[in-house]
C-alpha cells in the first residue's frame, strides 16, 4: 500500500515537471517566432519589372490586391489572342513578401468577366492553395489570409474548372516569399514568365486567335514565350544592365505542358536556387531545367557588353515558337575575357592539309550532283520558281520562315520587302557573300548574321526568283549569268 | 398641400394600373413562350455520383424555345412586384439584380427588349417559372438538349462542336446581348443553348455535391475529361448562389410533359 502510494507520488511528480518542461519549450517557440507588426499595402508590379527588395526586419500583415480580367491582347506582331490575366497583363503581377509576413489576399474578379476565377499560390500551405477560399464570381471580390511559412520563388494561377484552360489562357505569376535577412544585394532584378499558348491557326497567322482544344491536348504549343508575347523581351523591350553589374532574375514556368530548359547565350549563372527553393543549390550553370509549375532563381555577372539571349534551350522553341528575349550589356569592351572576332581568311577546303583527300572529293560530288539532277530550262519560269521553292526549304526557312515573314526583331521578313525589291544585285550578292550589321527592312531594323550560302549560281538565281515571285515582292526574274557575274566581281 | 393630394392620387392610380395589368392575361401570354416536347433519352453526367450508373435516364418534357427577354421579364415585374429592384429581398438577389435595367419598371435603351434577362437570380428565375405555370429544367434536362446538333440528339463527339463551343465560352461579354433566335435551332426546335448567354438550372448547386473537388483536382473521377465545355459549364455553376445575378446568365422554363 505505502509503495502504491509512493507510485502515486512519484508519477504525480514525473507528470508535473513534464508538464513544466512542455510549457517552458513552447514559451521558447512562441518567443523565436517574430510577432506581426504594422499593416501594409504590397505594390506589384508588371514583368519583367520586380518590386524592390524587403527592408523590414520583421514580419507584417500585408495586403494584397489582385483583379483577374479577361483581356484581348498582343500575342504576337499582329496576332492577338483573348487572354484570361491576373491584373491586365500575361504574366500577372509579381508579388513580394516576407518569411512570417500574414498575407490578406484580396482576389477581385471584373464585372466584365464571363467566368468565375480564383488562385492557387504555391506559397501557401492550405487546401487548394486558397483555390476555393477564393473562388470569386464575376463583379465579387474574395478574401483570405495566409502566413508565408516557406521562403523562396513559387507559382501562383488560376485553378477554376477547367484548371488547363485557365493556365492556358495566361492566368499564372510569381510571389517571392523573401527570407528573414533578404537576399544578398544585386544591382538588378528582373522578373521572366516561360508559358505556351495553343491556337488552332499555325504561329504567326495574324488576326484574333482562339484556344486550341486538341493541342492542348497533344501538349503540342503553336507558342513558346517569354513574358506573355513574342518579342516581349527582344529590341526597345530588351532587358538592360551594364558591365559588371550583378543581376538576378527569377525565371518561372507555367507550361502548361512543358518543361524549360533555360539559358542565356554567352552567360554563366554563377548562382542557382533551383525549383525556387530556399537554398543556393548550384554554381557555374549553364542551363537550367525548371519544371511546369516551377521556378528557379538565378544570379550572374557579364563582364563583356553586348547583346545576350535568353532562350529556351529546347531550341525549336526559339527558333520557331518566340521563346526568345534580349539582354543588352552595355560598358566598355573587355578583350581579355572576350577577343571578339580576331581574323576571317578565306577557306576553300583544297587549300587545307588537313582536309584532303576524301571530304574534298565528297563536297564536289555532291555540287555536282546537285547540278545535275536540277538542270531545268531557265526560260521555263515556272519550273524555276519550282526549283527555287526547294531551295527555299531547305535553305532559308529556318530564318525567315515558310511564310517568309522571319521573326520579329531578329531575322527580317522576305514578305513585301522593299529592301529585297528595291535592289537585285545586293540581293543576289547577300545569298552568296552573306551580310552582317544593320539593315532596314520596311521600316524594322535588324542587326544580325545571315551567313554566305553554298549553292550553286543556278540554285542562287531560281531561290531569289522564287522569292521575288513569292510574298507579295515584285517578281524579278534572276539569272543564272546575272548570280554568276556578281560571283566572279 | 393640394400638390401633394394630387400626387397621392397619381400613385394610388398607377398602383391600380399595375394590379390591373397584372390580371391581365395578355401580360401572361407575353410572357408564356411557345415550347417543344423533348423525347426521353439519356444523358451522361460529367460527374457520376454515388451507386448511379453512368448514364441517366431523363424522361420526356417540355422546353420553352428561347430564354425568358426582358420584355417578357418586365411582365412578370409588373405582376408582382416584390420582385422589382428596390424591392427584392437581399437574400433572394444580390445587389447586381436587374443592374442594367433603367429603374425597376423601365429596362432602358441599352437593353434589348427581345435579348434574353440576365442579372437575375435563381430564387428569380424560379419564381418567373412558377408564375407561368412552369418550373426550371434540370441540370440533365438541359444538357439534354444542348447535347443535340443542328441535325441529331447529340451527343457531338466531333472536334469542331466542342472547338466552336470553347470558343463561344472563352469570348468576352458583349456590351449588349444580342436578341433571342438569333441563330439556328437545334434539332429540337430550341434556340440558343450556346452562344447567347448561360442557363439557370433548378439543380444548379448539385455541381457543388463533389464541393471543393470543382475546382484544382476536380478532374478525378470526370466521365470525359475531354468535355472542356461541360467542365466550364460545372466550374461556372459551382460558384454560383442562388441569389447571384450575373451579366451572362439568365434562364428559360420547362414543364413535364403528361
Amino acid at each position: 500500500m505505502k509503495k502504491l502510494f509512493n507510485l502515486k507520488i512519484f508519477s504525480i511528480i514525473i507528470l508535473l515537471s513534464t508538464a513544466t518542461l512542455i510549457s517552458m519549450v513552447m514559451i521558447q517557440g512562441c518567443e523565436k517566432k517574430e510577432s506581426l507588426q504594422g499593416t501594409e499595402f504590397a505594390k506589384l508590379t508588371y514583368a519583367p519589372d520586380v518590386p524592390s527588395p524587403i527592408l523590414r526586419d520583421h514580419p507584417s500583415k500585408v495586403i494584397v490586391n489582385l483583379e483577374a480580367k479577361q483581356v484581348v491582347g498582343r500575342l504576337a506582331d499582329g496576332v492577338e489572342y483573348p487572354f484570361w490575366t491576373f491584373g491586365g497583363k500575361v504574366p500577372g503581377k509579381f508579388i513580394r513578401v516576407r518569411v512570417g509576413d500574414l498575407v490578406e489576399f484580396h482576389l477581385h474578379n471584373s464585372p466584365t468577366s464571363t467566368m468565375p476565377h480564383n488562385i492557387d499560390l504555391h506559397a501557401v500551405t492550405g487546401p487548394g492553395g486558397g483555390a476555393s477560399a477564393s473562388e470569386t464570381l464575376p463583379g465579387h471580390s474574395s478574401v483570405f489570409s495566409f502566413t508565408a511559412e516557406h521562403e523562396g520563388l513559387f507559382i501562383y494561377h488560376c485553378a477554376t474548372q477547367p484548371v488547363p484552360l485557365h493556365i492556358a489562357n495566361g492566368m499564372y505569376g510569381l510571389i517571392l516569399v523573401e527570407p528573414n535577412d533578404g537576399y544578398d544585394p544585386v544591382d538588378r532584378e528582373f522578373y521572366v514568365m516561360l508559358s505556351e499558348f495553343y491556337t488552332t491557326a499555325d504561329y504567326g497567322t495574324p488576326g484574333l486567335q482562339q484556344f486550341s482544344m486538341q493541342k492542348g491536348l497533344d501538349e503540342n504549343p503553336t507558342y513558346v514565350v517569354f513574358n506573355g508575347s513574342v518579342g516581349s523581351l527582344t529590341n526597345e523591350n530588351a532587358l538592360r544592365a551594364k558591365v559588371g553589374e550583378k543581376i538576378r532574375m527569377f525565371v518561372g514556368n507555367i507550361g502548361p505542358n512543358k518543361i524549360s530548359s533555360f539559358h542565356i547565350i554567352g552567360a554563366v549563372f554563377d548562382k542557382v536556387y533551383d525549383y525556387g527553393g530556399k537554398n543556393v543549390t548550384q554554381e557555374n550553370v549553364q542551363t537550367v531545367l525548371i519544371p511546369a509549375g516551377g521556378a528557379a532563381i538565378v544570379e550572374f555577372t557579364v563582364k563583356v557588353p553586348g547583346t545576350y539571349l535568353l532562350v529556351d534551350h529546347s531550341i525549336f522553341r526559339a527558333f520557331n515558337k518566340g521563346a526568345i528575349g534580349m539582354l543588352k550589356i552595355t560598358g566598355d569592351p573587355n578583350t581579355e575575357m572576350f577577343s571578339g572576332k580576331q581574323k576571317d581568311d578565306i577557306f576553300t577546303g583544297s587549300q587545307a592539309d588537313l582536309n584532303s583527300g576524301s571530304i574534298d572529293k565528297d563536297n564536289s560530288n555532291v555540287l555536282t550532283k546537285n547540278e545535275n539532277s536540277s538542270t531545268i530550262d531557265e526560260n521555263d519560269i515556272n519550273a524555276v520558281i519550282q526549283k527555287g521553292k526547294e531551295v527555299f526549304s531547305r535553305t532559308c526557312i529556318a530564318c525567315h520562315q515558310t511564310n517568309g515573314k522571319g521573326l520579329p526583331g531578329i531575322f527580317p521578313p522576305l514578305v513585301k520587302s522593299d529592301f529585297l525589291n528595291s535592289d537585285k544585285e545586293r540581293a543576289i550578292n547577300i545569298v552568296l557573300k552573306g551580310k552582317t550589321g544593320v539593315v532596314t527592312v520596311n521600316g524594322k531594323t535588324f542587326n544580325n548574321i545571315m551567313p554566305p550560302q553554298n549553292l550553286s549560281d543556278g540554285e542562287v538565281a531560281a531561290v531569289l526568283t522564287y522569292v521575288y515571285h513569292s510574298f507579295e515582292n515584285s517578281k524579278k526574274v534572276v539569272k543564272t549569268e546575272e548570280v554568276t557575274k556578281q560571283r566572279n566581281k | 398641400m393640394s400638390t401633394k393630394f394630387i400626387l397621392i392620387i397619381f400613385i394610388t392610380l398607377g398602383t391600380y394600373s399595375l394590379q390591373i395589368e397584372a390580371q391581365n392575361p395578355k401580360n401572361l401570354n407575353i410572357a408564356n413562350t411557345k415550347m417543344v416536347l423533348i423525347e426521353s433519352g439519356y444523358y451522361t453526367p460529367l460527374f457520376r455520383q454515388n451507386g448511379n450508373s453512368e448514364k441517366e435516364f431523363v424522361q420526356s418534357f417540355y422546353i420553352d424555345i428561347h430564354a425568358v427577354t426582358n420584355e417578357q421579364f418586365l411582365q412578370f415585374i409588373k405582376a408582382n412586384t416584390e420582385w422589382t429592384r428596390s424591392k427584392v429581398k437581399k437574400i433572394f438577389a444580390d445587389d447586381s439584380y436587374l443592374k442594367d435595367w433603367k429603374s425597376d419598371y423601365n429596362p432602358g435603351e441599352n437593353v434589348n427588349p427581345s435579348a434574353p434577362v440576365t442579372y437575375v437570380s435563381w430564387f428569380a428565375a424560379k419564381a418567373y417559372s412558377k408564375w407561368v405555370g412552369k418550373r426550371l429544367p434540370t441540370m440533365a434536362e438541359w444538357e439534354l438538349v444542348a447535347m443535340a446538333g443542328k441535325n441529331n440528339r447529340g451527343p457531338n463527339k466531333d472536334e469542331k462542336f466542342n472547338e466552336n463551343l470553347i470558343r463561344w465560352y472563352l469570348a468576352e461579354l458583349p456590351k449588349q446581348l444580342d436578341k433571342v433566335m438569333s441563330d439556328e435551332k437545334n434539332y429540337w426546335g430550341v434556340y440558343d443553348m450556346f452562344g447567347l448567354i448561360r442557363e439557370w438550372t433548378f439543380d444548379f448547386n448539385t455541381a457543388n455535391i463533389n464541393g471543393t473537388a470543382i475546382c484544382g483536382g476536380g478532374s478525378a473521377g470526370a466521365t470525359d475529361l475531354t468535355n472542356y465545355p461541360a467542365f466550364l459549364r460545372y466550374g461556372f455553376n459551382s460558384c454560383l448562389s442562388a441569389n447571384s445575378d450575373l451579366g451572362n446568365l439568365g434562364f428559360r422554363c420547362a414543364k413535364d410533359a403528361k
